[in-house]
């Protein structure tokens, strides 16, 4: 190990064995752009290392005699909250009392805090304060490693790279299906420069920052690499093409907006009904809505449909945005539903229900949002 | 206006000489005590060289007094004392000079006795006093343990020996802090390796020359570089402020046996709550058993046979450290349901109430039987949760010498009519409480004693920022609290928190705290649907929120008890934590 190396790892050792001391449960995203210094920090921190799911569901040893206790593979409990046969809620339990016992515990994780799913209660992830390694400083590279933007990341100025829009795709790749969503949002829909991150939610931001991607500078954050923002933009579309494991919450949030649409659509079926008898079929859509929907349920199943009132129910042939027009319309008076709630479930469900539509990434918090909508609509609809 | 040495050596109490030698660390040489010295160079070195502060704010112990030495300690007069004191110099000649650096200081051994734990008899612990001026700068109220040890090669179970004789001292010490004697080249990095954020070990490398201030210099340096305003876990004893009226209606409820639920956001400090609850409850007529439920599988996995298992290990654990029958419960274990559990309790409880001894059974983290993500906990299929519930019901009804309490994010466990498809038991029946911010009062109580501790003062203007800023959620209180301190130097004596040291910290605070915040928000989405859709229409639609809010009377109340919303005037508001986001 040279000087140089040996003085970068030993300045973030020392910085983590600081922030240890402070806040005595740390949380440190260490992924593909740190992998090259993660070793030697580690080693140089006193500590006693073990797997965290191994811990979690381990004796309940007493480690009064170990000064910092280093914990493993945490992101394995990212997906779902368990690994092996241990879940989060263990995993604090044996924490705290760790620390209960003078132990500070450092959590190291690939995966940043944004990627774990949420538990019920109290979760060990959100107690721990965040640490992010930080890039490297210009007298921190190799003597001989030519300058370019990109060396002040590890993996590239203290090791090298051949092919930087693979090291970043694998590096995006661990953080998770919400933040490659956000920068999808991000990068590709809202704002094409390097300024993207100025949209970008704190938990995203975060997740970047533990990633080597973003920097604080005076209290602003930027991005780190900012001539290298094409190959990163390239990375973060391969990231998103490469996945395909659908995302923990899919199941969840698509119940809901099941849920939500039928009882929607169910609602409005009965009230028409109430008020036209059995030529519902035909008064329920106004406008030319009634040729549209005909038009689309001959394409899909109903091939010899010649009328609206043919059809078994119009009203599951409509869209959503072509539901919420019926039900808001001053025929229907928007249902159980004043203004004020239609405007407000527009703006939350209507861009979730579309990037379900188009099996695009969800985001952060749309289980939670579609959760509320769906309580909402159950108890107001009947 | 110049000054000269003699008269700034006795205005920092301290010898010409040590004035001198301070004065060349400065880079500035005089010839002799009557020399004097720029009033620059006077202020520096009375920086340096650490002059008590001289104000305190109200909460503090006033201290107007110009030197360490103020408040000097009187040394013993007991002969016990004297000799024993000689026996640790005799045993530790570098004792003699810490008593001498003391003295100077105005502080003194007030106990000494040689270690009693098996295997380290040759170790030494002294009990040390302070002079008020140091304890009052440092936050120092008790007497602090110095722990002497002839090791070259100190090992860190002798470390543990020294924690263990802090815990077990019989008189009232500092219990944080150990200072520690050894003859170890490595005594510092050792330390500093095994301190802990709960126990800060300072090396005793006290100078052989009579610069006794080195000493303070090294108190400053370890105490300023405490912070302990920052809490991962949680608070209990010493550590716990505020919350007295909560604490003493919950006493009352147990004690009125009456069943209640503890309420209020992440990180509000419930189970801080409920594990003062238990201390301040626990004694020889009232069992508390404390159960926190996170490790516990959640619907739709079944919850409740895991958790009656652990119910009944912990009561058993309860019984038997009591020295209490335990037959009756432990014959359960085998066979373990709910009918054989309330069996085995119920005969429990009727030979502890012969004894008059009360059970108190506290289960944290509740969301673990009810979480609103997984299934509907009105209409699910999950039984088992609401017979458990029915079961404690009728415990607490048929024994005189029982009752419970819950505590967690979400009170649909008391609130709902129909859990998991049966009726509540618990509704209408028990009572909910909401864990609110800290009142102003109690916020600057926590901030006063906890700066002291640190040895720091906190500006009026500065308590008034920490408060609106995080609204005095506990979480965010000591969060930024914590922000402001690490903002503050280290290397002075005087370390003060003005209002503007806490504005200058607010940007990257809340940059850092937003997600935290937004977390705490996701989780009142899941678990209070109401009064969510009321906070979002208040944030976007303000101008609708008095109509709306009008028909949800109960949410509108949870989210003025979880400090979400406040009413000002006639109208209302989001709190500043909220208006953060």
């Amino acid at each position: 190990m040279s000087d140089i190396f040996r003085e970068a790892t030993l300045r973030r050792s020392a910085q983590l064995r600081s922030r240890m001391r402070r806040y005595n449960l740390v949380f440190v995203q260490c992924g593909a752009l740190f992998d090259v210094f993660s070793d030697d920090l580690l080693a140089s921190v006193p500590h006693r290392r073990l797997k965290a799911s191994d811990f979690a569901g381990g004796s309940g040893d007493s480690f009064e005699d170990v000064g910092i206790l280093l914990l493993t593979g945490v992101e394995e409990f990212a997906r779902s909250g368990k690994a092996a046969d241990a879940t989060l809620g263990q995993l604090r339990v044996c924490v705290d009392k760790a620390l209960d016992e003078g132990v500070d515990v450092c959590l190291l994780s690939r995966a940043p805090k944004i990627a774990y799913v949420v538990v019920p209660g109290s979760s060990v992830i959100e107690d721990a304060a965040f640490y992010a390694i930080p890039i490297l400083g210009v007298r921190e590279l190799l003597p001989g490693v030519q300058l370019e933007p990109e060396s002040v990341l590890p993996a590239v100025g203290l090791r090298g790279c051949d092919d930087l829009r693979q090291l970043f795709t694998a590096a995006l790749s661990e953080l998770g299906s919400a933040v490659l969503e956000a920068l999808d949002h991000g990068i590709f829909e809202v704002d094409h420069t390097q300024d993207f991150i100025r949209h970008l939610d704190v938990r995203v931001l975060e997740a970047l920052r533990g990633a080597g991607f973003v920097v604080t500078i005076d209290g602003r954050v930027e991005f780190s690499v900012p001539r290298r923002f094409v190959e990163f933009r390239e990375a973060v579309a391969n990231a998103l093409a490469g996945v395909a494991e659908p995302p923990a919450d899919l199941a969840s949030i698509s119940e809901g907006l099941w849920f939500i649409e039928r009882r929607i659509r169910g609602s409005l079926r009965r009230l028409a009904i109430s008020l036209y008898g059995d030529k519902w079929r035909k008064r329920v859509l106004h406008g030319d809505l009634g040729e549209k929907v005909l038009e689309r349920a001959r394409v899909d199943a109903h091939v010899g449909a010649r009328s609206v009132a043919e059809l078994r129910d119009p009203i599951e042939w409509l869209t959503l945005g072509e539901l919420l027009e019926v039900t808001r319309s001053s025929a229907f008076g928007g249902l159980h539903f004043d203004e004020v709630a239609w405007r407000r479930f527009t703006q939350d469900i209507t861009p979730i229900r579309n990037r379900l539509s188009h099996m695009r990434l969800i985001k952060k918090g749309d289980r939670e949002t579609v959760r509320l909508w769906r309580a909402m609509v159950k108890n107001t609809f009947v | 206006m110049p000054v000269r040495v003699h008269e700034l050596a006795r205005e920092l109490g301290l010898s010409a000489k040590a004035v001198l030698s301070a004065l060349v660390g400065l880079g500035v040489h005089v010839k002799s005590a009557s020399s004097t010295v720029e009033a620059a160079v006077a202020a520096e070195l009375r920086r340096t060289l650490g002059q008590p502060p001289a104000t305190f704010l109200t909460g503090s112990p006033p201290l107007r007094h110009s030197t360490w030495r103020a408040g000097a300690v009187r040394p013993s007069a007991h002969p016990d004392t004297i000799i024993n004191i000689d026996r640790l110099k005799r045993a530790f000649p570098v004792a003699a000079e810490h008593q001498d650096s003391l003295v100077a200081l105005g502080s003194q051994f007030l106990h000494t006795t040689p270690c009693k734990i098996s295997g380290f008899e040759d170790c030494y612990v002294a009990l040390v006093r302070f002079s008020g001026a140091i304890e009052s700068a440092f936050g120092l109220t008790r007497e602090v343990l110095f722990f002497y040890s002839p090791y070259r090669d100190l090992q860190i179970r002798t470390f543990r020996v020294a924690k263990q004789v802090l815990a077990s001292q019989p008189r009232e010490v500092t219990p944080d802090i150990i200072f520690f004697s050894a003859p170890d080249v490595r005594l510092r990095e050792k330390l500093d390796d095994w301190s802990s954020g709960s126990l800060l070990a300072i090396p005793l490398e006290l100078p052989v020359n009579d610069d006794a201030l080195t000493f303070i210099s090294t108190l400053r340096d370890y105490i300023f570089s405490r912070d302990l305003f920052y809490e991962t876990t949680p608070v209990r004893g010493e550590r716990f402020f505020g919350r007295r009226r909560l604490l003493q209606s919950l006493r009352d409820d147990v004690q009125n046996q009456r069943v209640t639920g503890l309420f209020g956001l992440r990180k509000s400090g419930k189970t801080s709550v409920l594990s003062e609850l238990a201390r301040n409850l626990s004694g020889p007529t009232t069992m508390v058993v404390l159960r926190d439920l996170e490790s516990l599988p959640s619907p739709p996995a079944d919850p409740v046979p895991d958790l009656l298992r652990e119910l009944v290990g912990d009561l058993l654990a309860e019984l038997r450290s009591r020295h209490l029958r335990i037959e009756e419960l432990a014959s359960v274990s085998t066979e373990l349901n709910l009918s054989s559990f309330k069996t085995g309790f119920q005969a429990i409880l009727r030979e502890l109430d012969q004894s008059d001894v009360t059970v108190v059974l506290l289960l944290d983290e509740i969301e673990y039987l009810t979480p609103s993500d997984r299934i509907d906990i009105i209409e699910g299929d999950l039984t088992s949760v609401a017979q458990l519930l029915g079961v404690l019901r009728s415990l607490v009804q048929e024994n005189a010498n029982f009752t419970f309490l819950l505590s967690g994010l979400t009170s649909a466990i008391i609130e709902n009519g129909r859990l998991y498809g049966r009726p509540n038991p618990l509704f209408s029946w028990a009572k909910a409480n909401f864990l609110s911010p800290f009142e102003r009062h109690e916020a600057d109580d926590l901030a006063l004693s906890v700066g002291q501790k640190m040895g720091i003062t906190i500006e009026k203007g500065a308590l008034e920022a920490l408060f609106e800023a995080s609204g005095g959620h506990a979480f965010l209180y000591r969060h930024l609290a914590s922000r402001v301190v690490s903002e503050l130097p280290i290397d002075v004596f005087q370390r003060n928190i003005r209002r503007s040291d806490v504005l200058r910290a607010l940007p990257d605070w809340r940059l850092v705290v937003a997600g935290n915040m937004k977390e705490m928000l996701d989780h009142v989405k899941r678990y209070y649907p109401d009064e969510a859709y009321l906070l979002e229409v208040l944030r976007f639609e303000p101008e609708s929120f008095d109509t709306i809010a009008d028909d949800a009377p109960l949410a509108l109340g949870h989210l003025i008890n979880l400090g979400l919303v406040e009413r000002t005037g006639h109208e209302y508001e989001l709190t500043p934590v909220l208006q953060m986001l």
